[in-house]
């Protein structure tokens, strides 16, 4: 089994428990954040799972299609909107929710109808053993993935990097600033590896994806885990 | 020192990380905003197509 097989695959095994460990709670305590948060690691999982598909058997339309719309343009904005329902205002998190739905489904029209080309991907700077969006022959399409992954880093990032903060400046729950801080470089390191995928350098892609859903997935556990200390104070408290 | 200042002193004491956490933390996000504004920068260079590849 190749790396360009077992990386994505372990990013989606673990994007999958995390999602449903995220989901679970969602149906214990709602919030539309953490129903977002499920869906976007959902989308992390599908992402995944169509490198190591593509790593496996080679070239399929469907699975490069559904890769490009779920893991490359909508994961991390739909990922970030669940922040922007954490951190902003109800109102502006359902105006934004909105812009995002029908901007995902003209995302959606636009790459399932788009003219596809695979030979691109091995005679660009990529060796053809990791997917890349150079398959895309129509124009404007790969434009759209910036967009979306501007709005998703500037929410996702910046919002556990201001919730960190937050906690920091308080002083309070350190078990939340460490997980902020681990979900932020968590969150930033896909964003690299997509951008340098772009830029011609996609080695690190697959390999950014599963560091950054590791550690997205500690720092979730992190930040709802109190730390013993904390937890003793709290109970010396009571 | 009056009871009161002394008061004062004992509930003003202000709340406190672990050393290392204090010292960590903020560096920490300072390094992660100066990152995420570069990938925000980069990544709006790749919209305007300013980078071969891409």
């Amino acid at each position: 089994m190749t790396v360009n097989i077992l990386l994505p695959m372990t990013s989606a095994v673990v994007s999958l428990v995390f999602a449903a460990l995220v989901l679970r709670r969602y149906l214990v305590r709602r919030g539309p954040h953490l129903l977002l948060w499920g869906i976007g690691m959902v989308f992390y999982a599908i992402g995944g799972a169509c490198e190591a598909y593509y790593g496996a058997f080679g070239w399929n339309a469907l699975v490069y299609r559904t890769w490009y719309l779920v893991g490359a343009i909508l994961v991390a904005a739909w990922l970030g909107q669940g922040t922007v329902y954490l951190l902003a205002r109800r109102r502006w998190a359902n105006v934004l929710m909105v812009v995002l739905g029908l901007a995902s489904v003209y995302a959606a029209v636009r790459v399932l109808t788009a003219t596809l080309d695979p030979t691109l991907m091995t005679t660009s700077v990529h060796t053809g053993s990791e997917l890349s969006g150079h398959a895309i022959v129509t124009g404007g399409v790969r434009m759209l993935t910036p967009f979306f992954n501007f709005y998703g880093t500037a929410t996702l990032v910046g919002g556990a990097l201001y919730s960190a903060w937050i906690f920091w400046r308080k002083r309070v729950l350190l078990h939340r600033t460490l997980g902020n801080i681990l979900i932020a470089v968590g969150a930033m390191l896909p964003a690299f590896g997509g951008t340098f995928s772009r830029m011609g350098l996609p080695s690190a892609l697959y390999l950014t994806e599963l560091l950054g859903t590791v550690l997205m997935f500690a720092g979730f556990i992190r930040a709802t885990t109190p730390m013993r200390s904390e937890a003793a104070v709290q109970e010396a408290r009571a | 020192m009056s009871p009161k200042e002394n008061g004062q002193e004992r509930g003003s004491t202000p709340r406190r990380y672990p050393l290392a956490y204090e010292k960590a933390v903020p560096i920490v996000l300072v390094i992660l905003a100066a990152g995420v504004a570069v990938l925000m920068l980069v990544i709006f260079a790749v919209a305007l197509g300013l980078f071969p590849g891409s």
